[in-house]
Parts: C-alpha cells; structure tokens; sequence
C-alpha cells in the first residue's frame, strides 16, 4: 500500500508541478469546445435560416413575376434576396460566395403558368453554388416549386372559377400547406428541459474527442521514464508493471474529470454569454458522472496501450492522435452517424467513441438517467480494463 | 566466507551480433571488496552489469548474488543490489527530499525506517543544503550524488555504480569518489565501472578488465600496477621497418606493443630487451622503464587482445 500510494503520489505531484502542461490540458479543450460551439450555433437552429440566399433576374417583368417575387421574400426558410439585372453575372456571383441560388426567371411565365402541360421551355433557369449542401439544394428547389404551384393555383382559381383576385388568393392561403398544423415535440427518456440545440449536439462529442487526447501526456510520461532510467530503477525495487501503470490512472482521472467539468462549464456559462446556445445538463448529474468515469477509463487504458507499444515519443503522440481521430470519424464525433450508410452506422458501434458520445446524449439531449448510461458505462469500463491488461502484459519496465 | 557475487561461464550473444558480448565470463566479489570493471566502450561491462541484475537474459553460466539464484530468486537477488545507472534515474520536476521520499516508499519503507533511510542517504552523499531544491536545479555533479544516494535507500548489501561520475567536473568528481570511498570504508561491497583509470586506481580493491566480452585480466590492483611497472616504454627516431618488426614480434611475442611513439615492451630484465633492441638497428631517442599505469597495461591488454 505504501508503495502504490507513492507511486500515485509521484503522479499528481510531477502533473502538479507542470503548469504549462495542465494549461494545455485543461484550457485548449475548453477553448476548442468555445470555437466549435459557436461555429455550429445555427447548424441545429429551426430559427435559423438555411443557407439560401439567392440572386433574382427578373428577364420576365410581369405581374406573375412579380408576385412570385413576394411569395419568396415571404418564406421563412430563405434567405435574403439580391436583385440582378444581367443574369450572365450570376454564375461568377455564386463563385465569389455573394449567394447561394440563382433565379433566372425567363419570360413568358403568364403564358407557361396558364398552358403548363404544353410549355416546351423552363420558366426559371436555376444556378446552384457548388458548396451547397443537397438537402438544402432540395429544400431551395421546393420553395421554387411551391411558390410557382401557388401562382398556378391562383391562376387557376382566378380564371376558371372566376373569383376575383382577392378571392383567389384567399381561397389559396386556406389550400396552402402552411395552413395546415402540426404539433412537433421531442422524443424524451425523461422531462422535457429544453429543445437541443447546437451546444447540447456538438458539446458531448467534442468533450468525448478531447478526453481521448490524455493519450498524449500518458504516454509522454511512460515514454520519458523509461528514457531518464527511472523506469528501470523502479522495477529493480520489483515494482512490476501492472503495478506502475495502475499507478497513473488517478492522476489521470482527476484530469480528464476538470476537462470534462471545464468544458461543460463553457457550454453552460460562457457560450451563451458570446452568442451562442446554452448547454442544458440533463436531469442526472450522476448519470454524467458516470458516463464521464467510464470515459476516462476508456481512454487512459487507451493510451497506457499506446504509450507501451511506442517506442518513442514521436511513436507515441503520433499513434496516438492519428488513431484518436479513427476512432472520432468512424465514433460519430466529426460526422453525425445518423448521416453515415448503413455499413458505416455499424462499423460505428466498433469505436468507443461511438459508446461515449451515446451515453452523453442520453443525459444530454434524451433526458435519461443513471439506468440508461449503465450498459455504455460498463461498456467503456471494459474497453478500459482490457487495454490496461493488455499494456501490463507488454509492458517491459526494465527494457531500454 | 562465500563469495558475494558468483558468476560463472556467462556467455551472452545479441541477435544479430556477429561476436559475443560476453564470452565466458567468471567472476567473484567478496563481501566489502570494491571490484573495478574496466574496459572500452562496448567491451561488455554494461551487459555485465544487464545480467548481473537481471535486466538482460544470458545465455548460459550461473549467477548468485548473497546466495541468491538469479533464475530461482530473482526478486530477492534485486533486493539485495543497488543500481546508480548511467542515467540519472529520478524526476526532475521533484525535490530532493520528494524524489527520496518516493524511492523509499516504492522501496516499501515507512515511518521511522524511512526517516531513518533518507537520512543516511542524505548524508552519505553531501545533499543536507539542497533538500528542497527540484532536482532540474541541481549542477552535474549534484545529481549524480542524488543518483547514488537513491541506491542507497534500501540499503543494499552490494552496490552497482555505473561511470558514477560520468560528465562532472573535477571538484564534484572528487567529491563523489570521496563519498565511495566513506561508503567503501563502512564495509560497502562495490562494483564500479568507469572510463577513468585513476578512479579505479584511486579506489578499487581488484580489477577486472574486459574488452571484447572477456575477461583479459583480473587481479589485485597492486598486483596488476607492479606488472604496469614492469613495462620499457622506447620512443624511436624512425617508425621500424617490416624485417625489424617481425624479428621482434618473432622474439618477443605477446609482450611486444607497437604504439604512436615507438613501442612498449614487457620484460623482467630492461637491459638485455635493450641490447636486443639495438641488435635489430633501431635508433632508440627515448627510454622509459617503471613508473607504469593502469592506463599503460589497458591499452598492452587490450592490443594484444585485438590482435589476430
């Protein structure tokens, strides 16, 4: 016991003593989480409008086109519209990052809206930026679709039922899908607390990502020991291995708990007071607790692996962040899995990641408890103690 | 009395290694003697010292240390050895004091044998003013008196130093050998490697030296500086011709050494290996005899063994 207590001792002292270091362990994740917070903020906004800002080329210049114009300005899933005289412009526009879309509206759209069946030509060219993504691509093209429909309707209201203008339009408005409504609601383990937000998604995965990065200063540590000759003099007193790796698994808790703490406490606190999204934490402080021991255990077994299998510390620290950023893209930490194929969803549940960031939302964005985070928990755990077994059966203290 | 150290025809080869590092090699320490390992870079010491800790597996031959097997008992055998490595094994971000504290206590010693331990320790090697100093602020020749008195802690009945004084300057040197020789003095069995011959001369008991993993010679170090002494050291106008040289090497054999200045010749009777000299032709300038050095019989023993 004395000896296990002074190799846990030596731990927390040496990281005590690195001021430098623990900055950089606890600050640059703090900040990172700031950055990623507030770069996503609108991504899982509903308030937010989508990318869809559009240049209009009016080359018809009638009424339809007019009240086509006003139909689009008055849909709130897009963006801001920029009035162009020449349509040759646009493309160059688009390239230049001034907008979105494109709308060449042609002429003739009275004669194309009242005949549709036999309009031979296109009523609107429309220019898509390269960057834009498809769904959002879709969503544009149904607007144009919509509004377009909602002119014809009119048209037709008007001429062939003979309503006045007015009248169409009201008639219309009552045919409109928007009229139609819907209630939409979360679906929740627990109470409701409040809609997730870009916080409440991106916040786990990167505190997930962040705590696999201990990695780095485990194996530095394993690595610079067995340089200084420590690690020798320490097993001629018959410390064996699994002893000694055990011994950095405190200090290195405590770590990975402030990180985690830092980072929430970013979400809470000073992401709202910068722009962005509050974090909300869940109604189970201890299921957080939980999920966050398990995974730290995950990722100090993790790296006392690397740090063994390393022969160096260039080895180390470059094994290490190459193999964290895998276990992240195939996790679900830098693209969302529900966007991954199939294969990929599965090959998804291979990565620890993958179980960290699930028992995260379950707190986070699912408002679960305790018994939910169990089997993702235990999971972790698992990963953790076989990654240690195996280090203390390949590590060699005494080999230089 | 036993033998402290037993090693017996330990022979050790690295993959891949074309020659032996260790090559039948047999060895004893005696209970309070200081053994010097002597030897090139690369001659085998290391791989002694490997071995005789059970760091680097041998091949074959036997190792007991304090009656310890090292194949049976290797927990025990290390128990009974401290190492100062090369390296300086400790943290440098830690005090003195915490750097001994946690040795002692990996070491399993607590309360008042610890206090009692580090005290000693501390003692032995000068460290009193420096206590709360971290040890990335000690000079050179501070950390290797740390590093000797973390081999202290446990108090081992053999002490392995490792070119204990590797890197300090002249004052901290003296000091360090002046703190082996205080330990030597309370009975201390040692063995010592080093690159610096009056080191050893200074305070080794007995010699061995190794070169090209076998033992060239061993003996005590009185002994091997009288055969020193018995060498004639010739500096010669001009370098001797092939004929010269092969009649020499033809007369004297292995005694015989070629060096820079002329050559080195071991013989009991000077005046005659002079006369023969002469007889050859070579035009002696200079003319050495006595006075000889643990450096002179290194480099004789170790040309002699490198010679085909």
């Amino acid at each position: 016991m004395t000896m296990l207590f002074a190799l846990v001792r030596k731990e927390l002292l040496i990281l005590a003593r690195d001021g430098h270091g623990l900055a950089v362990l606890f600050l640059m994740p703090a900040v990172f989480i700031l950055i990623m917070s507030l770069a996503l903020r609108d991504a899982m906004d509903p308030s937010a409008p989508p990318p869809t800002d559009y240049i209009w080329v009016d080359q018809d210049g009638g009424p339809q086109a007019e009240r086509l114009a006003e139909i689009l300005a008055g849909r709130k899933n897009l963006g801001r519209s920029i009035s162009s005289p020449r349509h040759g412009a646009v493309p160059a526009a688009l390239a230049g990052g001034e907008a979105h879309f494109g709308v060449q509206l042609l002429p003739g759209l009275e004669q194309g809206i009242s005949a549709p069946g036999t309009a031979q030509r296109p009523l609107a060219i429309v220019f898509v930026a390269p960057r834009v993504p498809p769904a959002v691509r879709e969503l544009f093209i149904g607007e144009m679709r919509g509004a377009l429909a909602v002119i014809r309707a009119e048209y037709v209201l008007a001429d062939e039922l003979g309503l006045s203008p007015a009248d169409a339009r009201l008639m219309q408005s009552q045919l409109h899908p928007d009229s139609i409504a819907l209630r939409e609601t979360l679906a929740l383990a627990g109470p409701e607390t409040a809609p997730p937000n870009a916080t409440q998604q991106s916040v786990p995965a990167w505190i997930v990502f962040a705590m696999f990065f201990v990695v780095l200063p485990i194996a530095t540590s394993v690595l610079t020991e067995r340089e200084t000759g420590s690690l020798q003099r320490l097993s001629l007193l018959n410390i064996g291995p699994a002893r000694l790796l055990a011994a950095k698994v405190p200090a290195y808790y405590l770590v990975n708990l402030v990180q985690a703490g830092l980072m929430l406490l970013v979400g809470v606190v000073l992401v709202p007071r910068l722009g962005g999204q509050a974090l909300s934490l869940g109604n189970s402080p201890l299921g957080l607790l939980m999920v966050a021991s398990g995974l730290s255990f995950a990722a100090i077994g993790f790296a006392l692996l690397v740090a063994v299998l390393a022969r160096s510390i260039v080895q180390a620290t470059t094994i290490g962040g190459i193999a964290n950023l895998l276990l992240g893209a195939i996790g679900g930490i830098m693209v969302p899995k529900m966007v991954m194929p199939e294969i990929m969803q599965t090959a998804s549940m291979a990565s620890p990641m993958s179980w960290a960031l699930e028992g995260a939302w379950d707190i986070l964005l699912r408002g679960g408890t305790t018994l939910d985070v169990l089997p993702e928990t235990l999971a972790l755990c698992g990963f953790g103690g076989l990654c240690y077994g195996a280090a203390s059966l390949l590590f060699k203290p005494e080999a230089r | 009395m036993p033998s402290l150290v037993e090693i017996s025809h330990v022979s050790k080869v690295y993959p891949g290694a074309s020659a032996p590092a260790l090559d039948d090699v047999s060895l004893c320490v005696e209970p309070g003697e200081v053994l010097g390992l002597v030897g090139p870079n690369g001659a085998g010491k290391s791989t002694l010292l490997g071995i005789l800790l059970g760091l680097i597996p041998r091949d074959s031959g036997s190792v007991q240390i304090a009656g310890h097997d090292l194949d049976r008992e290797r927990s025990a055998l290390r128990r009974v050895c401290g190492l100062a490595p090369q390296e300086l094994g400790f943290y440098p971000s830690l005090t003195v004091t915490e750097n001994l504290a946690f040795y002692a206590g990996v070491a399993g010693l607590g309360g008042e044998l610890r206090r009692q331990r580090m005290q000693f320790a501390i003692e032995a090697v000068h460290l009193q003013g420096y206590l709360g100093l971290r040890s990335a602020r000690l000079s050179g020749g501070l950390k290797r008196r740390l590093n000797l008195a973390l081999s202290l802690l446990h108090a081992p009945r053999i002490l392995l130093l490792d070119e204990p004084t590797v890197g300090v300057d002249t004052q901290s040197r003296r000091c360090i050998l002046q703190v082996i020789r205080d330990l030597c003095s309370q009975g201390q069995t040692v063995i010592y490697t080093s690159h610096y011959l009056d080191e050893l001369e200074q305070i080794c008991d007995r010699l061995a030296v190794i070169d090209q993993g076998r033992i060239l010679r061993e003996g005590r170090l009185a002994d091997l500086l009288g055969e020193a002494d018995q060498t004639l050291r010739i500096g010669l106008r001009r370098p001797p011709r092939d004929a010269q040289r092969s009649a020499l090497v033809n007369q004297f054999g292995a005694d015989l050494v070629f060096d820079a200045q002329g050559l080195q010749l071991r013989t009991r009777q000077p005046l005659e290996a002079l006369d023969s000299l002469r007889a050859q032709g070579l035009e002696l300038r200079t003319i050495q005899y006595g006075e000889g050095r643990l450096e002179d019989l290194l480099l004789r023993l170790s040309t002699a063994a490198a010679a085909p």
